[in-house]
């Protein structure tokens, strides 16, 4: 958002000198002895800085033990065990590890809630007062003066009932004795400084009138109310869009800066690490593993330890060379002119324009390969999937699925269809029957098609192979399998009737970045020796770079570019596009900090109705010329050849794209 | 492939492994208490008329009234008759009358709470209509305006009457439960891989809705045991020469502080299968709530 955080800025006064601006002077020998213990890196602190005021935060031997149940023969669960970590003042430390491994939980024993019945032991001192064993009230006043917390969801954290103003105005009075309107008047200004555009009129708001990435801002508006010294943000960025997620961190990072406030920011996206963080502690089964340096750990050539499994994962994506393109057949499926909206409800007996979910998108698919959608949330992905598997006429447009038109379908054919197309879901926990086991769960679609048993046996124990479960899973609930297992049951499911076209909705988002690379991987090589052809539905910039032939670039409910996918993301022609990919985030520090991007502004899902749904947004339209500028007002662009030899189109007036972005 | 451990199954399987739900139910000492108390009642309902020589017709007028003594261990009536058979009698036909209200009401439920959350738009309307009739109608007193006809006819109609006051409320509560399951990713996926109403309803609803089902089935028959009892109690339930424990209570209320055995007995032994009853539904929901958060 402000763009005063996007600069490095030398002369901050709190700032440490760890956060260093150099990156790649470190000789990869220091880099390796920072990469070791807690206590050895405190040593060398100690050592370093002596001179330096003592730190704020100090965390030693912290330990979270959940208590089982005799009952029901729960056993102890030690969530947090020994953990130490110091936290200087105008610091940002990154802590990260995957899920389950005791983030959340110790970010919630700092601030002394602790869900459930659970012994915490150790001791947390803040500004040299220890925190463990206040009773509740202080407890309270700690958390509201001292130390602000940012949730992962916003709308989880704000009450659906008062306008955002108001609560703000309550977060401040609960910290300083001022008058009611004393206190808006203050709540304005907060809202003012995490970048809420008119913030006299949009206090009187409710949270659900705000999109996600505004709502994360009041949260962060309440957290901050009392101008605390500690932030504590539990994956603050997760729960949104990628171009949204830009500017929540660099506002938080400018919050840090000019308050010289420190910043705990719990994430699991190393991405987010290289960009804005000073130091980074690695968790791994409620132990700290590793922690030092930003720059040095993630900088080093090799990292070592869970850090640099963790890492190598994300980077092995990174690095993954552009698919190679797949020998294309025949449209396997052709979408053309397709649109879909919604009636809208209506506001106070006016009839409100509906919602165009989508709103003319047409691409095809080619037997073999794999075409990907690419956009953020709301822009109209999965919405496009759903009309294609319901296999019933679109509203308008027209839907070709292996030669067949949807809107004139025998039952016959219908069934048969079925057959043919399948789909994966994001989230795989939601997608299977918790109360099947898995072998019952892989042999639905032939159970619903009437498969015969010997077929059935035969299929599930070669569908389990090929996703590379171990047998004798068929026989367990999925309850009991992991995020990246569920997710391999779920695909074995879906390819249990020897489909032609799968749709994968963001097959790999919910699983932990070390489980991506290989769930991909899986997915392409599956598409290689079946024969299948994939519609894969993604934000994920790497994922699709690395597996998509094709991609489809949606804003809005309509596709703005489309092309090869290597062409199309290494030489984005739509400013839009351009976004997506600057915003997607490296684990290289040093790029990462050095890089600049194009940020978007604004509310994702404001359109102006007529010309270009992108222009507000757009920050090329304030810097085209007079000419284009009119036409972007006035006409909606239409898909254009951007170059005479490539097969890449976008949708957009303005014809000096790369002069002016890179000028930006 | 890459260090993802899907080579092998969960380490976590044997902590997190769900014990069968009896042997959940064995180690919770109210479930123990609750089986046994309505283990010993049916004994009792089912075995009874052959242990014990009286019938619950049996009158011995030279024994009118009597103390409860060896002989009657629960005393007499007022025309003689043995007190424990009558009690035995009555529970027979309340433990009876219960079970099939509750199968009946349960049944009825599910069919209209599924069809309801399931299909939606106007078949929800109708029939959730057709429950909210029935929840503002004063059953009491609809029951009391047409138990003159039943009067001649079987017991069963007053089973059925009864259901019909029962079943609303878990209809409701069926009807919510399937619209949740109904927008659950599962269901979708399964209506993807071209299944019908029938298959999502046998395969995916029906299992997650057993547990809802057991424990208000368990909940049912108490509640109709008690039902009964009270329009016993007012006449129009069972007629003599029939018995069951709520016309015995209603029959003993006038001589309760006279001849108290006449009255406590069947009273101990309504309150006794009751307790029993909601004992066993409580105990069930505790550990089929247990399985549930396992499951997740
Ligand atoms: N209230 C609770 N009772 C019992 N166990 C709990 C409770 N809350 C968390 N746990 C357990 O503590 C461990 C650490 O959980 P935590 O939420 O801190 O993980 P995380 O690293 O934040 O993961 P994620 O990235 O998914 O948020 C997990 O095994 C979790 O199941
Ligand atoms: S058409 Fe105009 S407003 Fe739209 S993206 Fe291009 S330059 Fe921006
Ligand atoms: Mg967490």
């Amino acid at each position: 958002m402000r763009s005063d955080a996007e600069q490095p800025d030398p002369e901050q006064p709190g700032a440490k000198q760890t956060s260093a601006q150099q990156p790649s002077t470190e000789q990869p020998g220091a880099a390796e002895s920072d990469a070791v213990t807690t206590d050895a890196v405190r040593g060398v602190a100690a050592g370093s800085d002596a001179a330096e005021e003592p730190a704020l935060l100090e965390v030693a031997g912290l330990s979270v033990t959940f208590t089982g149940d005799r009952r029901t023969r729960r056993p102890d669960l030690r969530a947090v065990r020994e953990v130490n970590l110091t936290l200087r003042r105008g610091e940002c430390l990154a802590m990260v590890g995957e899920s389950g491994s005791g983030k959340s939980v110790t970010a919630s024993a700092l601030i002394g809630l602790v869900p459930g019945r659970a012994e915490v032991r150790g001791s947390v001192r803040l500004a040299g007062r220890e925190l463990l064993g206040l009773d509740d009230r202080e407890m309270s006043r700690v958390r509201g003066d001292r130390i602000g917390m940012v949730f992962q969801d916003p709308l989880a954290a704000l009450l659906p009932v008062t306008s955002v103003g108001r609560q703000i105005a309550e977060a401040v009075r609960v910290h300083r004795r001022v008058s009611r309107a004393a206190a808006l008047r203050r709540a304005v200004d907060l809202l003012d400084q995490v970048g809420i555009p008119d913030a006299a009129r949009r206090a009187r708001a409710f949270p659900y009138e705000f999109s996600g990435g505004m709502r994360q801002r009041v949260a962060i508006a309440v957290a901050i109310a009392g101008d605390p010294d500690l932030l504590i943000a539990d994956e603050p960025t997760s729960a949104l869009d990628t171009t949204v997620q830009a500017g929540v961190l660099n506002l938080l990072e400018a919050l840090r800066k000019d308050r010289g406030c420190s910043l705990l920011l719990i994430t699991h996206d190393l991405g987010v690490v290289a960009r804005s963080c000073d130091r980074v502690a690695v968790m791994r089964d409620g132990r700290i593993t590793e922690e030092g340096g930003v720059l040095p750990l993630l900088g080093a050539a090799v990292p070592a330890g869970h850090l640099g499994e963790l890492l190598a994962a994300t980077r092995d994506e990174e690095r993954a060379a552009p698919a190679a393109p797949s020998a294309a057949g025949a449209p396997v499926l052709r979408v053309a002119g397709l649109r879909r909206h919604y009636r809208a409800r209506q506001r106070l007996g006016r009839a409100a324009p509906p919602v165009r979910a989508v709103d003319g998108v047409s691409f095809t698919v080619l037997a073999g390969q794999s075409l990907a959608l690419l956009g953020e949330s709301g822009c109209g992905k999965t919405t496009t999937l759903h009309e294609i598997l319901r296999l019933a006429a679109p509203q308008s447009g027209r839907i070709d699925v292996l030669g067949h038109d949807l809107s004139r379908l025998t039952p016959r054919d219908r069934r048969e269809l079925r057959r043919q197309v399948q789909v994966v879901f994001q989230d795989p926990a939601a997608s299977l029957d918790p109360r099947m086991r898995v072998g019952d769960i892989i042999a639905e679609p032939l159970d619903i098609q009437r498969a015969s048993a010997a077929h059935r046996a035969t299929r599930v124990e070669e569908l389990l192979t090929m996703v590379e479960l171990p047998p004798g899973t068929e026989r367990l609930r999925p309850g009991l399998l992991s995020g990246g297992q569920r997710q391999r049951v779920a695909i074995a499911r879906a390819l249990a009737t020897k489909p032609r076209l799968v749709l994968l909705d963001e097959p790999v988002s919910a699983l932990d970045a070390s489980l991506r690379v290989g769930m991909m991987r899986l997915l392409d090589n599956l598409r290689a020796t079946m024969g299948l052809s994939y519609l894969l539905v993604s934000h994920d910039i790497q994922l699709v770079r690395r597996s998509a032939d094709q991609v489809a670039v949606l804003y809005l409910g309509k596709v703005v570019e489309h092309g090869p996918a290597w062409s199309v993301l290494e030489n984005p022609q739509h400013p839009y596009t351009r976004a997506l990919v600057d915003a997607s985030p490296t684990t290289d520090p040093a790029r990462e900090r050095s890089r600049e991007r194009v940020v978007l502004l604004g509310d994702p899902h404001a359109t102006p109705g007529v010309g270009c749904a992108f222009r507000p947004r757009c920050p090329l339209f304030p810097v085209s010329d007079e000419a284009t500028r009119g036409s972007c007002v006035t006409s909606e662009p239409e898909l254009r050849q951007t170059h005479p030899e490539k097969r890449q189109f976008a949708a957009c007036h303005s014809r000096q794209l790369k002069t002016i972005i890179d000028a930006y | 492939m890459t260090a993802e451990p899907s080579a092998a199954l969960p380490a976590r399987a044997g902590d997190v492994r769900r014990d069968s739900l009896a042997l959940r139910m064995l180690r919770d000492p109210m479930a123990v208490v609750g089986a046994l108390l309505l283990a010993l009642l049916v004994g009792l309902a089912v075995l009874g008329p052959w242990l014990w020589p009286y019938d619950h017709t049996t009158q011995r007028p030279e024994a009118m009234l009597a103390e409860p003594s060896a002989k009657h261990w629960l005393g007499t009536a007022r025309l003689g008759e043995d007190v424990l058979a009558q009690c035995v009698r009555g529970l027979q036909k309340s433990l009876v009358i219960g079970v099939l209200v509750a199968v009946i009401s349960t049944a009825l439920a599910t069919a209209v709470g599924l069809a309801a959350g399931y299909f939606g738009k106007r078949a929800d309307r109708a029939l959730m209509w057709g429950v909210d009739m029935l929840l503002i109608l004063p059953s009491f007193l609809v029951v009391a305006v047409i138990s003159p006809t039943l009067r001649d006819r079987s017991w069963l109609y007053m089973v059925l009457v009864i259901a019909l006051f029962q079943w609303t409320l878990t209809a409701r509560v069926i009807r919510a439960r399937t619209l949740s399951l109904r927008g659950r990713q599962f269901v979708g996926a399964a209506r993807y891989m071209g299944a019908g109403a029938g298959w999502i309803v046998r395969k995916h609803l029906v299992p997650h809705l057993v547990p809802l089902l057991v424990i208000d089935c368990t909940l049912h028959v108490s509640a109709a045991i008690l039902s009964e009892a009270g329009l016993s109690y007012f006449g129009f339930g069972i007629q003599a020469p029939d018995v069951s424990l709520g016309s015995l209570v209603a029959d003993g209320s006038g001589s309760a502080l006279t001849y108290p055995w006449v009255f406590l007995a069947p009273v101990g032994f309504l309150v006794v299968t009751v307790t029993g009853v909601g004992l066993l539904g409580e105990a069930l929901r505790r550990a089929l709530d247990e399985g549930e958060a396992h499951a997740v």
